[in-house]
């Protein structure tokens, strides 16, 4: 997903979003895909805070197992 | 930024000299509108240069368009002067992401069917109702300081912007310091008073994702349920019939970054007024209001410029522009236009008509303008009613930006009306 979003290969899960040439806007857009993706709502901050696969994807597992213990 | 008035200050034995020191600054540079004479700079190049070609160290080059038929034309003929290569310096010399999606950064047709929502929610009648929402919140920061008989015009005004917007927007009021700082740092990164300590790129990025976080933070809150007719038509936007979460947030952060600009109108009309020690006769006068709104405007100028790109060669101010080229308006050099304004570095209060370009014009003129003269008019009102004479208290302090020109701090004495000071003794 990031590389259709950023139209750069390859992409690392420790790679910077920002600095592979992401901009706000497409994080915008990127989020909103993640959304659907995972199923479950990643606050905007999140990918602005932590701009790398790797910490999204935990910041994704934690939101899961918040969603489940809910 | 100095708004000095080469005509007469320096004297005009000496005005050439002024102006041809000032002549080749960089009007690019941030710094300028901080320590130069960005005013010295126009007189000169309108008289003998008004559409040229400016390139300074590794900066990008630009032509450079400073009298008012010129700006006006460039910003009205959206086929030879496209906003989609992005509208402002920062930019120049690569893609703008935004393009097509952000209004500022999209031409008509899809320009217009984007726009038309938005200006609804923002004309002159839905405006109506915030009247009152911004007299409270002028009130509730001018009070405390005219009665401590000191006050830092520029510094009270700050927060206005995102007051008055987040009200009308419905973000929450805890929320507000936080978005004037980001708003602060998108529109004067170089700004010492809002620059991170990792310098201006970093903060105008850090601004950017926290507004832009923000913004979508809020939007995903309020899917369903946008809570008024500003955020409605804001998450409603679509682009080619398709909804799109980038332009919505890019247009928040449009809107926002834009009221940023708007205190500077009534900053530098009071201290204007308390310079000239002409406050208490203007004060004194209701029926100018509305003249002396425009006035503000004209001569605070705080959008600075916008960029455009022809689309084809296209000759401007009779000189041929090719193809591709980045054009750079300069709004406050269009409002001192001596073809057009009669006196133009006269601050003049009764001026009328007073045709300024100060909220741009052509299709992307400001969206927030009802909401801005609305702003400004309830600060002159309130400032009128609280206080009876200002003087100035200092030299003012001009803020480093090429894009929002105004005061960094503008210090007065108040003397309170005795009216106002019965009232607060009762009021206890």
């Amino acid at each position: 997903m990031w590389r259709a979003y950023l139209k750069v290969e390859p992409v690392g899960v420790d790679d910077d979003f920002f600095e592979l040439g992401g901009h706000s806007l497409l994080a915008a857009d990127l989020l909103v895909a993640t959304e659907r993706a995972v199923g479950v709502h990643v606050p905007a901050t999140t990918l602005y805070l932590q701009p790398t696969i790797a910490e999204l994807a935990e910041a994704i597992e934690q939101l899961r197992a918040e969603e489940v213990g809910t | 930024m100095r708004l000095t008035r080469p005509d007469r200050d320096p004297p005009p034995s000496t005005v050439d000299a002024a102006v041809d020191a000032a002549g080749d600054a960089d009007l690019a540079d941030p710094m300028v509108y901080a320590d130069g004479d960005p005013h010295a700079v126009w007189y000169r190049l309108r008289r003998t240069d008004p559409v040229s070609w400016r390139r300074t160290g590794d900066r990008p080059g630009y032509w450079s368009v400073t009298r008012y038929a010129d700006v006006d034309r460039v910003l009205r003929d959206h086929r030879s002067f496209t906003s989609t290569r992005g509208t402002f310096l920062n930019v120049l010399g690569r893609p703008d992401p935004a393009s097509g999606r952000q209004l500022a950064a999209t031409d008509p047709p899809r320009h217009t069917v984007m726009r038309s929502p938005l200006q609804q929610a923002l004309s002159i009648r839905s405006t109506a109702d915030q009247e009152a929402v911004i007299r409270k919140q002028v009130r509730a920061v001018l009070v405390p300081a005219a009665h401590s008989g000191w006050m830092d015009l520029a510094a009270l005004m700050t927060g206005l912007p995102v007051a008055v917007l987040g009200t009308v927007m419905g973000l929450p009021e805890a929320d507000w310091p936080q978005l004037t700082r980001l708003a602060m740092m998108a529109v004067a990164p170089h700004e010492p008073r809002w620059q991170l300590p990792k310098g201006p790129d970093a903060t105008l990025q850090r601004a950017h994702r926290a507004l832009f976080a923000y913004f979508q933070d809020q939007a995903h809150d309020r899917a369903g349920n946008p809570g008024s007719d500003l955020m409605s038509a804001l998450l409603g936007l679509q682009v080619d019939g398709h909804a799109d979460p980038g332009a919505v947030v890019a247009n928040c952060y449009s809107l926002m970054v834009g009221a940023a600009t708007w205190p500077h109108a009534a900053t530098v009309a009071l201290v204007e007024l308390a310079a000239s020690g002409r406050y208490a006769q203007w004060a004194a006068r209701p029926d100018l209001l509305d003249p002396l709104v425009e006035e503000a405007f004209r001569w605070a100028s705080p959008a600075n410029h916008f960029l455009r790109h022809t689309t084809t060669a296209v000759e401007l101010g009779g000189v041929g522009l090719p193809a591709g080229a980045p054009v750079v308006v300069w709004l406050g050099s269009a409002n001192r236009d001596e073809a057009v304004f009669a006196d133009p570095y006269t601050f003049d209060p009764t001026r009328w008509p007073n045709r300024h370009l100060a909220f741009g014009s052509g299709p992307h003129n400001c969206l927030g303008a009802p909401l801005a003269r609305r702003m400004i008019r309830v600060v002159f009102e309130e400032v009128f009613a609280l206080v009876a004479d200002l003087a100035p208290a200092g030299e003012p302090s001009h803020l480093a930006s090429n894009f929002v020109a105004g005061y960094g701090c503008a210090p007065v004495t108040v003397e309170v009306r005795e009216s106002a000071l019965a009232k607060a003794g009762r009021d206890g």
